[in-house]
């Protein structure tokens, strides 16, 4: 059944760079610090003190602009955005407004299917941190996040579901993390996004009248507040009663919007150009050493794994989605010399492990290079896979290598005819009705026995040649 | 693209005084309002004579900068300043935070 | 006779001779501002203790020999940062504020060996023509204490022209440097915008403010000067091209200078006194060898309209930091944040400063932004153009200083517009970001000083300064007033 509305959403995303000083002032650019110790007079905006601009935050402004296809302006401005708030020292944020960095791009979706546009990215500082106490009647700030440079995304309304906003998402953030600009993490505030949503009757272009909603920060978060938005608007309009502007705040708990304020407060940001700035240039040089800086994006990244390694689109999805785990499967996929075996690794025990611990890649014991010589030693026929995960959890445990643990363990295979046939005749003669029913015809007993070798052999037998001399061996029986 | 355009002959009475204040978060007595509303409109009333001069494809002006150079700054972390030489300046703090009333959501 | 009555640059020769020491001069100035202070209240706050202590140490030390300033005392305008002292801005909404940091001008001052000696009256945050808008009261002409210093440096024109400094810094934003040296007698220079650092000026205009030196002469104009400018990576506005020896510029022989003369801007109208006294000083210049040219600058009738657009746009946003969160003045009674800052606002801003943050708020306010700030910003632009088109004519523009010699205390603070159109001469050099000098001219028959003032091309202060100490030997008035 096809709805008779479509939802419209648009995304306003914020990004923390990863730069070392501040956006316009030399504090470092660090979290978890004690309140108000990283700040100067720039970013507490003291009387007399002027900004200055960060090199580096405007290249990485410009690598995203040029990884999302974007055009970058050679002048930019900076711009004041006048408002009272006690989380922004200056009354003013110094952002950009008519003249942005970066417009007209965009990122592809579903498989490089759909293409959402980036209507803008611009620079601009970030505020600090609030927290409120009832009890005390009063606000606190902490000034050390002011002043941190973020770029805003803004997309146009291109997305048609929630479901696809949480994707266009997290192929954001993954691009992100691919130019080392952001480390993307949502629940800590370092990417935050907006929405903003409004029906329309499916087909038509039209626009609705739309809400926006603040503090989602987590991808399930988009998914389930615009879910619960465009029911809510559904709702209204199935009624014949108008959606009105709203701004909404998600919340995660309760699984539901409130509204922050209701009608669109007289806002009259009284934006003119930032006289304590030049405009912004970009020289050919910035921006070409931009581009040279670009590396293999998640797309492009996509399409070689399947090439190249003839893997699934799905699995190749799945080993882009970072940086880490990219770079991690190509090494293991190279140098183990079976690239589906290294996929099944890396989706599987890898990932596994790195959520079960709460870790990154670079915390990992296990190193893709000691993951690819323990696929090799499977493939030689060394160890089976069942002692494979056995060795890989010891591997992650110790740090050791495969090779170190397989030997120092004795976990060889018995791949030996000599010794495998000792195991099966031993096996045998202890089960001498079973082996009866076999030659009587019940094969399926088969497995019965390769799993008493197994056993009298502690799982080291090689399960092929097992089952081969298993049926060599009960055959020369037959006879006696 | 310049747009031209005539400004409405828009007194500013005390109406538009109380917009203004509240934006730029200023409280006048009642006295005050009464003399800056007419002292303001006489200066507003005066600063309209820019609407006669012809000024197009004439580029605004926001900075005069007699050289070229981009004015940015290498990503080099630097020293902050004490926390108590900041908080010492502050007239209200707790728990080393800066201590506001509390802020009914925006 | 006091040492306070000699120039910088004469003390620094005689202090490096070794004929009198920073410790006497640091004596001699501290009895004049103790005897002459009251009657001027040119000063907010005098570093007595400071001065004394440091020139001691200085005199014992020996130290102070091979620096440029050669430990003798220079006073700032107190909205300019000295570390660990309180920087007021003449505003109540400052009260207590102690500053972290040095302002760069103050750090190059210090390094060349000067003693930060004090910290002088203002118009609240430059905003004004006559240092009567201050929390600290107003501060009197040292020529004819019924008089204004001018402003909004008023306070350090009034020490300098008294002898209770030798020298001084102001900010000039819209004249604030030179129409005070005109009003009292002595030498004022606004720089090129971007030759001298803003880091740790209080903003009042971003765009217009300029920090710059007021003296007794040219000379010492110079030499302050180039201690103050260069590029500082505190500041994107300032510049990095070369800088030229101020100090040898004076005394450069070069070809003979051309000065304009912008009478259609002058045709705006002035006083009579003044008018007579600036045909006086053309004839003279034309009988010095220097060619005296017509300039037209038809757009600087509208620099005033301009100038309060832009200045109070930049400024609603500049001020709207002291709100009574992270330091000055906050208000004892509030229920909530938004009364808190109102009343805090209200309480710690004079008139002056209100009036102009909403005069700022307003033009930029939506619906009016194009019909005034991006307007003003276009004909800024014509301003510009109209000074370009001069200087392909001449080396210099000449013009009044002020249209009127400083007029009474009071007379004008019922009327801001009259207020505004008394830097008609001088804002258009801010809206063009040049150099310009005023140099005392003359002095009227009720004993109020007159001043003229050169412009130049952008960056070329050097000419300014020339044409300047030109000037100054040929009036042969040197700056000072006896009190």
């Amino acid at each position: 059944m096809t709805s008779e509305y479509e939802p419209v959403i648009g995304l306003e995303i914020h990004a923390q760079l990863l730069t070392r000083s501040k956006m316009f002032c030399a504090c470092p650019a660090s979290y978890g610090a004690a309140p108000n110790t990283l700040v100067c007079p720039v970013c507490l905006g003291l009387p007399g003190a002027l900004p200055v601009a960060n090199e580096t935050a405007v290249e990485f402004a410009v690598t995203m602009g040029l990884a999302t296809d974007c055009t970058i302006a050679r002048r930019s401005v900076f711009a004041r955005k006048n408002y009272f708030y006690p989380d922004c020292p200056k009354n003013y944020q110094i952002t950009q407004y008519d003249a942005p960095l970066c417009t007209g791009g965009h990122i592809r979706i579903d498989g490089n299917d759909k293409k959402i546009r980036i209507k803008r990215i611009h620079l601009e500082e970030d505020a600090g941190k609030l927290v409120h106490s009832d009890e005390e009647n009063s606000s606190y700030v902490d000034m050390n996040r002011v002043g941190i440079p973020l770029i805003e995304i803004v997309t146009e309304p291109d997305l048609r579901s929630p479901a696809e906003a949480s994707l266009f998402m997290q192929k954001l953030r993954a691009i992100l993390r691919y130019l080392e600009i952001c480390d993307g993490n949502m629940e800590e505030g370092s990417l935050r996004c907006d929405v903003n949503v409004s029906l329309r009757k499916t087909g038509t272009g039209k626009h609705g009248v739309n809400t926006e909603i603040k503090n989602l920060n987590s991808f399930k978060a988009i998914e389930q507040a615009l879910d619960y938005e465009v029911e809510r608007q559904k709702a209204l309009l199935g009624q014949g009663l108008a959606v009105s502007h709203a701004t909404l705040l998600w919340d995660d708990a309760a699984g539901e919007c409130r509204v922050m304020r209701s009608k669109e407060e007289a806002h009259d940001y009284r934006y003119f150009p930032e006289p304590d700035l030049r405009v912004l240039e970009v020289s050919d040089t910035l921006i070409e050493r931009a581009r040279a800086s670009l590396p293999e994006l998640p797309a492009a990244k996509e399409k070689r794994f399947v090439g190249d390694f003839g893997i699934p689109a799905y699995d190749a999805q799945l080993l882009t989605a970072t940086k880490e785990i990219s770079d991690y499967y190509e090494i293991v996929a190279r140098e183990s010399g079976n690239p589906k075996a290294a996929s099944n690794w890396v989706m599987g025990e890898v990932l596994r492990e790195l959520n079960e611990r709460k870790i990154e890649i670079p915390m990992f014991e296990i190193t893709p290079e000691r993951l690819a010589r323990l696929i090799r030693e499977v493939e030689k026929g060394t160890i089976n896979i069942p002692t494979a995960k056995s060795v890989f959890k010891e591997m992650a445990k110790t740090g050791h290598d495969p090779e170190v643990i397989i030997a120092g363990k004795g976990l060889e295979q018995i791949g030996d005819e000599a010794e495998l046939d000792e195991i099966i005749g031993k096996v045998l003669d202890n089960h001498p009705s079973e082996v009866a029913m076999y030659l009587a015809g019940k094969v399926t007993l088969l497995k019965f026995l390769v799993g008493q070798v197994m056993k009298a052999s502690k799982g080291k037998a090689h399960p092929q040649k097992t089952t081969d001399r298993l049926k060599t061996l009960l055959e020369e029986r037959r006879d006696d | 693209m310049e747009r031209e355009q005539i400004i409405e002959t828009m007194p500013v009475d005390k109406k538009m005084i109380t917009h203004l204040e509240a934006l730029a978060r200023i409280e006048l007595t009642p006295q005050e309002k009464e003399r800056l509303a007419l002292q303001l409109d006489r200066i507003i009333t005066y600063v309209k004579q820019l609407e006669q001069i012809d000024t197009t494809g004439v580029e605004p002006t926001s900075l005069v900068i007699h050289e070229n150079h981009s004015g940015l700054r290498p990503d080099r972390p630097g020293d902050c300043i004490e926390r108590d030489t900041i908080l010492g300046d502050a007239p209200d703090i707790k728990r080393h935070l800066f201590r506001v009333p509390k802020i009914i959501e925006r | 006779m006091g040492l306070n009555q000699f120039g910088l640059s004469e003390l620094v020769a005689m202090v490096k001779k070794g004929e009198v020491s920073p410790l006497d001069v640091a004596n001699d100035l501290f009895s004049a501002v103790d005897a002459v202070e009251p009657k001027i209240r040119a000063y907010i706050e005098f570093y007595a203790e400071d001065l004394l202590d440091e020139a001691k140490r200085l005199t014992n030390s020996g130290e102070y020999k091979s620096t440029r300033f050669a430990g003798l005392p220079i006073v700032l305008k107190d909205n300019i940062t000295v570390k660990g002292k309180r920087t007021t801005c003449g505003s109540r909404i400052l009260a207590g504020y102690v500053s972290p940091y040095d302002a760069t001008v103050v750090g190059h001052l210090k390094r060349d060996g000067a003693i930060i000696a004090g910290k002088t009256n203002l118009d609240e945050f430059g905003m004004g023509s006559s240092t009567e808008n201050s929390a600290f009261g107003a501060t009197r002409n040292p020529w004819n204490l019924d008089c204004v210093p001018g402003g909004s440096s008023g306070g350090s024109a009034a020490a300098v022209a008294a002898q209770t400094a030798l020298a001084a810094l102001g900010s000039d934003t819209g004249g604030s440097i030179r129409q005070p040296a005109g009003f009292c007698g002595v030498v004022g220079m606004k720089p090129t915008y971007g030759r001298v650092s803003r880091y740790g000026l209080v903003a009042f205009a971003s765009s217009l403010d300029q920090i710059g030196p007021i003296t007794r002469s040219v000379r010492d104009c110079a030499l302050v000067l180039s201690s103050i400018c260069g590029r500082d990576p505190r500041d994107a506005t300032s510049l990095q091209s070369p800088l030229p020896e101020f100090e040898g510029a004076l005394e450069k022989r070069r070809e003979k200078l051309t000065i304009g003369v912008p009478w259609d801007l002058l045709d705006l109208g002035m006083d009579p006194l003044v008018e007579a006294n600036f045909k006086t000083v053309i004839d003279a210049l034309e009988r010095c060898n220097v060619s005296v040219v017509d300039a037209t600058l038809p757009n600087s009738k509208h620099a005033i309209a301009c100038y309060y657009t832009i200045a109070n746009a930049e400024a609603s946003s500049n001020l709207a930091r002291y709100d009574g969160v992270r330091y000055g003045h906050r208000t004892g009674t509030y229920d909530d944040l938004f009364t808190m800052y109102t009343r805090t606002r209200d309480e710690g801003f004079g008139e002056e400063v209100k009036r102009r943050i909403l005069l700022g708020t307003y033009v930029l306010s939506a619906g009016y932004y194009d019909a005034y700030y991006a307007k003003a910003q276009r004909v800024r632009s014509l301003v510009i153009a109209d000074f370009n088109a001069s200087f392909d004519r001449c080396d210099l523009i000449m013009v009044p200083t002020s249209p009127s010699p400083a007029f009474r205390l009071g007379e004008k603070t019922d009327d801001p517009l009259l207020m505004y159109l008394s830097d008609v001469f001088t804002i258009p050099v801010n809206l063009a970001g040049l150099p310009a000098i005023s140099i005392p001219s003359g002095v009227t028959d009720q004993r109020l000083p007159m001043g003229v003032q050169l412009i130049g091309r952008p960056l070329d202060e050097e000419t300014v300064l020339r044409g300047a100490a030109d000037l100054e030997k040929m009036i042969g008035f040197h700056g000072g007033a006896v009190v």
